[in-house]
């Protein structure tokens, strides 16, 4: 049984949860919270240790009967742009959330990332693929989600950003979604 | 009326949030694709309605779950299941019309003259697309002078503003063979008048 270190409130670490729930891969979790700095880890209980997305999502994607393959290509190239503003997202949202005092969660480089998801999403929508990894949603669509969908905790309001709600609620109505604190179960 | 975004935007079920001159609405499409545009407010605590969740075709607050119908009346209040509402807890509605490929809002009173929503036909809507720019520099863009859409040539242009310096812009066209063209074209206009404000 596969072994997930992570974190509750943890993106990256709701991240790989969400992953292996849509690939019903059995998952069980153990909170360290030392996935909130570093990212998760992934263990078999024997050898098999994998760090961070990256190698989780790789590791997944060589599993039996797993139907995701690993990004190549264009795809791996949006691939490390999705990760690279999750963790811009991960950064701004743990300042603000243990901030003392209210302050403006959204940074220069988190509104950078939302309109150039907006416009990929849209450009998608446009040409008639339904999701960024192609008829099928895959790891790309599973790095972007938790951004798109805790974007509220950092005040961003997501009428500015029609595509990118559309994403969240086509998501979220996939066999499999889970929730994690911030995104309630209830819409 | 204001444009407030594209009809194809908002999908039945959805909740969305709309900011336009400082006042704040929540637009919900019920189960028949019927659209509602309430104050962004709920009459109980004052939560953001646009927070909350689509129950047996009523909006419902995310804070307590009370739930408004299609009239904005409240149905049901849950840590009071046997009580009828009284009809005086109602939301604020605004007016709104579904056309040429556009949702549009009247901020007036029910009682007031409703103004027409324009370009009636068939449009398609492109994309709705949030430009950094003064409603100044957005008139002047989009050459308007007082009302906040126009029709040039084939294209439906028309804007609304979410926040002072953010004009949030809706494209539609009659052709539906053009709708990446004029995406692109959409783009690059986003881009000269930031530029350009900046």
């Amino acid at each position: 049984m596969l072994t997930l270190h992570g974190w509750m409130p943890d993106e990256r670490s709701y991240a790989v949860r969400l992953a292996a729930s849509f690939l019903a891969v059995p998952l069980a979790e153990v909170t360290d919270r030392r996935a909130e700095i570093y990212g998760p880890v992934l263990s078999d209980g024997d050898d098999v240790y994998c760090v961070g997305l990256v190698d989780i999502f790789e590791y997944f994607s060589r599993l039996p009967n797993v139907e995701w393959s690993f990004p190549d290509g264009e795809e791996r190239t949006i691939l490390k742009w999705a990760l690279e503003g999750l963790g811009q997202f991960s950064t701004a949202r743990r300042h603000a959330l243990s901030a003392p005092v209210p302050v403006r969660g959204e940074t220069e480089a988190v509104r950078d990332f939302f309109r150039a998801l907006e416009d990929r999403l849209a450009a998608c929508h446009l040409s008639g693929q339904p999701w960024l990894s192609g008829q099928m949603p895959g790891f790309i669509e599973i790095v972007v989600f938790p951004v798109a969908g805790l974007a509220r905790d950092l005040g961003i309001s997501m009428d500015l950003y029609p595509a990118t709600r559309r994403f969240v609620h086509q998501l979220r109505q996939r066999p499999g979604f889970i929730v994690m604190p911030g995104i309630p179960s209830c819409h | 009326m204001i444009p407030v975004a594209l009809s194809r935007d908002i999908a039945e079920g959805e909740v969305v949030p709309v900011r336009h001159d400082g006042q704040e609405m929540v637009l919900w499409r019920d189960a028949v694709g019927k659209l509602q545009a309430w104050e962004d407010r709920c009459p109980h605590r004052g939560v953001q309605l646009s927070l909350g969740f689509i129950r047996e075709n009523r909006l419902a607050c995310l804070y307590h779950g009370w739930q408004y119908d299609h009239e904005g009346r409240c149905r049901v209040i849950p840590a009071h299941p046997a009580l009828n509402p009284p009809s005086t807890i109602k939301t604020h509605a605004y007016t709104v019309v579904e056309t040429a490929g556009m949702i549009w809002v009247t901020m007036a009173a029910s009682d007031e003259r409703v103004p027409r929503a324009p370009a009636e036909g068939a449009w398609h809507g492109v994309r709705s697309l949030a430009i950094r720019a003064s409603e100044d520099e957005t008139r002047r863009a989009l050459v308007l002078d007082q009302h906040y859409w126009r029709i040039s040539a084939d294209r439906l242009i028309a804007f609304h503003m979410p926040e002072p310096n953010v004009a949030m812009v809706h494209l539609a066209v009659r052709d539906e063979t053009s709708l990446r063209r004029e995406a692109d074209w959409l783009l690059r206009m986003r881009d000269t008048l930031e530029e350009i404000a900046c």
